[in-house]
């Protein structure tokens, strides 16, 4: 025989039993509907005095392997070198976001972006100005373009810690490759080249696919554009 | 009497010697069997570089490797001379520049490379994005610069593409084609592309590991290959 307040408790702890399961329920579905957001691995943006502006983004798609330029209301600093940087490091934690149509590592992913005016000149050599011989380019500095090139020549270094963690893949390292160029392209018309560095130095594929020693024309890369 | 035998049969041997002697010289030799046309496979990676994770424990080099296989006796049925720039996974493995090295020493119709990605979807068909030179073929004498040697080829090359494109939208496997700086494609002396396997539908369901998957790619790069080069001038590589 039961007694009255041992049923009592019974039932007391059946009604906690089934509230804490519907109250788990509710928080399993919050945290669901809020999932989308949790993975964003943008760095908080710097408080920036300049006012928010059109900027073209060369986007990829891993879909169908296409860039697609896109307008976007950013803000970013007037230096051209600082703005450089903001736009790559911009393009690229965008594409780290967990809806990217082009699934990139997180964190920052660009260490500098230098930008050098063209043609590139060599040091002068001793022993000829004295004589008053006018010094000519080597063999060599002549064969070079960017002795003959003319605007400027970016090098953007990206991360270490970033390239590793790239997805290793023809498709993905180019898209990656082009939608820098063409970004770059579409917001800093000056820039007619770019080179790429790895934590400073030259590496020979950015994830065993695409060359990055090579140096690139600065063209718009797009397949399609979006307003 | 057995003398005059003796010497008859001598005589009648040495005639009959002389006239099959004579037959021999007259009769032209066989000619030389016409060499077959040689296409270089190139199966991506190996040894220590395995490549893009393309499974949960699959890496590319034994994608490539695997679907170069599958397309090794296709080609070999169709006439060709098939070579592979390695047959397993040896260590160390050749690097880009000594694979271009030996596909250039061969002198090949055509070299396909081949990948393998776990990104994207279908089969994603790549061909140098160098300029195209401005003459066809360089002269013998001509001294190429490395990164560059496949650009005198970007014509043959684009064409071969376009016939591998073809094949696989018959054979209903999603496509997208492009061009890219990589090595050892722009290193080449040879219509060359560059294949990159990836899962066949969107939702992952063929990985490129799927056996019948990579069958319908060898398939479909073999009957391109035969039909490409049966429209094409071997001794320049420009269409006919």
């Amino acid at each position: 025989m039961i007694s009255r307040y041992q049923r009592i408790l019974f039932w007391i702890l059946v009604g906690s039993s089934v509230f804490m399961a519907g109250y788990l329920i509710y928080l399993h579905q919050r945290v669901r509907s809020t999932a989308g957001t949790e993975g964003d691995d943008t760095p908080i943006a710097a408080p920036a005095s300049s006012q928010a502006e059109s900027i073209t983004f060369a986007l990829a798609h891993d879909a169908d392997g296409t860039i697609t330029n896109t307008e976007l209301s950013v803000a970013l600093p007037g230096e051209s070198a600082v703005r450089a940087r903001a736009l790559v490091e911009r393009l690229l934690s965008d594409d780290a976001l967990p809806r990217s149509e082009h699934p990139l590592p997180g964190g920052i992913a660009v260490e500098d972006v230098y930008l050098v005016n063209l043609p590139l000149t060599a040091p002068q050599r001793t022993g000829g100005e004295s004589l008053g011989v006018p010094q000519l380019p080597t063999k060599a500095e002549d064969a070079d373009p960017m002795t003959h090139a003319s605007g400027q020549l970016a090098v953007v270094n990206l991360r270490g810690s970033w390239a590793d963690a790239h997805p290793s893949g023809i498709e993905t390292e180019t898209l990656t490759v082009l939608s820098i160029i063409g970004t770059l392209h579409a917001n800093l018309p000056s820039i007619s080249y770019v080179r790429f560095l790895v934590d400073g130095q030259q590496r020979a594929t950015l994830a065993g696919h695409i060359d990055l020693a090579r140096t690139y024309r600065s063209v718009d890369t797009a397949n399609a554009t979006h307003p | 009497m057995r003398w005059t035998k003796v010497a008859a049969a001598g005589i009648t041997s040495a005639t009959i010697w002389a006239v099959m002697a004579q037959v021999a010289v007259q009769t032209p030799s066989p000619a030389p069997p016409h060499p077959r046309p040689v296409i270089f496979l190139d199966p991506a990676h190996g040894g220590a570089d395995g490549g893009a994770k393309v499974g949960d424990s699959v890496l590319e080099k034994a994608v490539t490797l695997e679907l170069a296989s599958r397309i090794r006796p296709l080609l070999s049925a169709r006439g060709f001379d098939v070579r592979m720039t390695r047959d397993g996974d040896p260590t160390p493995t050749p690097t880009t520049d000594q694979r271009a090295g030996l596909e250039n020493q061969a002198h090949p119709a055509a070299c396909i490379i081949l990948h393998s990605a776990p990104t994207g979807t279908g089969v994603h068909i790549y061909t140098s994005a160098l300029s195209e030179a401005t003459t066809a073929v360089a002269p013998a004498n001509a001294i190429v610069p490395w990164d560059e040697a496949q650009s005198t080829y970007i014509a043959s090359s684009l064409r071969l593409s376009s016939e591998i494109s073809t094949a696989f939208s018959r054979s209903q496997i999603a496509i997208s084609s492009g061009r890219t700086w990589m090595p050892p494609l722009d290193n080449l002396l040879c219509p060359a592309v560059a294949i990159e396997i990836a899962p066949l539908n969107a939702d992952g369901s063929k990985p490129p590991t799927d056996a019948g998957y990579q069958q319908r790619v060898a398939e479909a790069i073999a009957g391109a290959v035969l039909f490409w080069h049966g429209k094409t001038d071997p001794t320049t590589g420009a269409a006919q």
